[in-house]
């Protein structure tokens, strides 16, 4: 199983054309300055925005194929996905936060909750279960938002930037954190980040987009090595 | 080298005019206490007029606000949402009436749905409905000038919603629908009960529109302030006593739908 994107993409001025794969048990990092489309390419896997042209495949189901006229709304493409500011919703308590996913699907309350509660235990948060996000600290809120991107049983992982909301003190151990989930989850892993050190930590391979395009791809040892642009070189340039 | 002690002491001149805005808010009702013939409050309450106008006034007040949440949250949305031409000058008649005096929103409606009017005409001819001097004329009288208010604040919150919590729930699984109901409404609920109470305290107040539209018919078209400036011609202190009570139904309602919902509960700061 596989996730195939050939993504493009075209909003006023800015053209997206990107093509990757992440294969299962891998974790592929997107890596870009503000404003390359990281995060487009995010949502157009999450069928949040259309594609113009190009297809999008998860293992043997097509998600998105222009050409063939197939569009998968983005409530049935089962993506996992952990947002930029986690985006946990206020009004609802951290269970309930967890349980969303089940209850949209129909599954019944009690159930729901059963499972949810089932989650936060997994992530050691469990005593957190009646606390609102605004009550959560950034590690935590971290923990919940897997928790409920997990509920749903995901096919693949995105993750949007992840870590930029956090401060400093508290960014390493959550993103070490982080790590030891993303081996454990089985299916594709794409994160989306901006965050040379993110990538080094959490990614197999790296995907450089600049202005729209991929400017480099591969390990990142080899990407260091013989960085293509400027923008790399600035990346990574330490590491040799 | 000592320095002065920092205090969290608001500053006086805000607080001296902040004092004098209270004042005139509370001024005039204590002019109205104080005439109020209070020795004939039981008489006044107690008759079967005021009893209508007050049970009228409390019907009409409530059944507008609902007309005015079920087709004003959608124009909200609509207005928030959704470009389309014209959207600026469709936002500007949806809140017209509030600017408007409201008596000329009363003559607007006579002429649009009154027995002769443009559209009036077609419902009397076709459909046997007489809007003009009758309670659901009081309605729309009501909804007509009170539904700018609950647009206004609804389409505001629709606004300020990130709506990256609705892709969120969208990614979890959640169709259209469903992530609106369960996501959008319970964030902005705060900001639908703000309009609900401003929209129902316009309807709860109105008096140029309907005296228009529907008329002073006891009973049937005779709400409170109608009632009240009736009363003010032939018995004044009846008058007084009638404002007296609509002032106690309104400031109750709203100290009572201030606290209890307008406030997020979830908002609660980190420990």
């Amino acid at each position: 199983m596989s996730l195939d994107a050939s993504i493009r993409v075209t909003r006023g001025d800015f053209r997206l054309d990107v093509t990757l794969r992440v294969d299962d048990g891998e974790t592929l990092a997107v890596l870009g300055p503000n404003g390359a489309g990281k995060s487009t390419i995010l949502r157009c896997l999450l069928g949040l925005v259309p594609l113009n042209s190009g297809r999008i495949a998860l293992a043997d189901s097509v998600l998105d194929d222009v050409d063939a006229d197939v569009f998968v709304e983005p409530d049935r493409r089962r993506i996992g996905a952990v947002f930029q500011d986690y985006l946990l919703f206020r009004h609802l308590s951290a269970l309930d936060n967890v349980a969303f996913g089940l209850r949209a699907r129909g599954t019944k309350k009690d159930e729901a909750r059963l499972t949810a509660r089932a989650l936060l235990e997994r992530f050691e948060v469990d005593h957190l279960a009646d606390r609102f996000p605004s009550q959560l600290s950034g590690g935590e809120a971290q923990r919940v938002a897997l928790a409920r991107a997990l509920a749903i049983e995901p096919r693949a992982i995105v993750l949007d930037e992840p870590l930029a909301a956090l401060d400093v003190a508290t960014r390493k151990s959550v993103r070490d954190e982080l790590g030891r989930f993303l081996t454990t989850f089985s299916g594709p892993r794409l994160l989306v980040t901006h965050d040379p050190i993110d990538a080094r930590r959490l990614a197999d391979r790296v995907l450089i987009v600049e202005n729209g395009h991929v400017v480099q791809e591969g390990s990142i040892f080899e990407v260091a090595r013989q960085p293509a642009t400027a923008y790399v070189e600035a990346l990574f340039g330490d590491e040799r | 080298m000592t320095r002065p002690r920092r205090t969290n002491r608001p500053p006086i001149g805000v607080v001296a005019l902040a004092v004098l805005a209270t004042a005139f808010f509370t001024l005039p009702f204590l002019g109205l206490l104080w005439r109020a013939p209070w020795s004939d409050l039981v008489d006044v309450i107690e008759q079967e007029s005021v009893r209508r106008a007050l049970w009228l006034s409390i019907q009409t007040s409530i059944l507008s606000t609902v007309v005015a949440v079920m087709i004003g949250v959608p124009l909200a949305w609509v207005l928030a949402r959704v470009s389309f031409p014209f959207r600026s000058i469709v936002r500007a008649l949806a809140t017209l009436s509030m600017v408007l005096p409201p008596v000329v929103g009363g003559v607007a409606l006579f002429f649009s749905f009154g027995r002769r009017g443009l559209f009036g005409q077609y419902l009397y001819d076709w459909f046997g409905i007489r809007l003009p001097f009758t309670t659901a004329g009081v309605v729309i009288a009501q909804t007509f000038v009170a539904m700018p208010f609950l647009v206004l604040t609804v389409e505001s919150a629709f606004r300020q919603f990130d709506m990256r919590y609705e892709d969120a729930a969208r990614s979890l699984g959640a169709g259209r629908w469903y992530a609106f109901r369960r996501i959008t409404l319970p964030t902005i609920r705060p900001a639908i009960l703000a309009g609900v109470v401003l929209a129902w305290a316009r309807a709860l107040g109105e008096f140029g529109a309907t005296i228009t539209f529907a008329g002073n018919l006891p009973g049937t078209t005779q709400t409170m302030p109608l009632a009240t400036y009736i009363a003010l011609e032939s018995d004044p202190g009846a008058a007084l006593i009638l404002s007296i009570v609509l002032i106690v139904v309104s400031f109750g309602v709203l100290v009572a739908l201030r606290d209890r919902w307008l406030g997020n509960p979830h908002e609660v700061t980190r420990p």
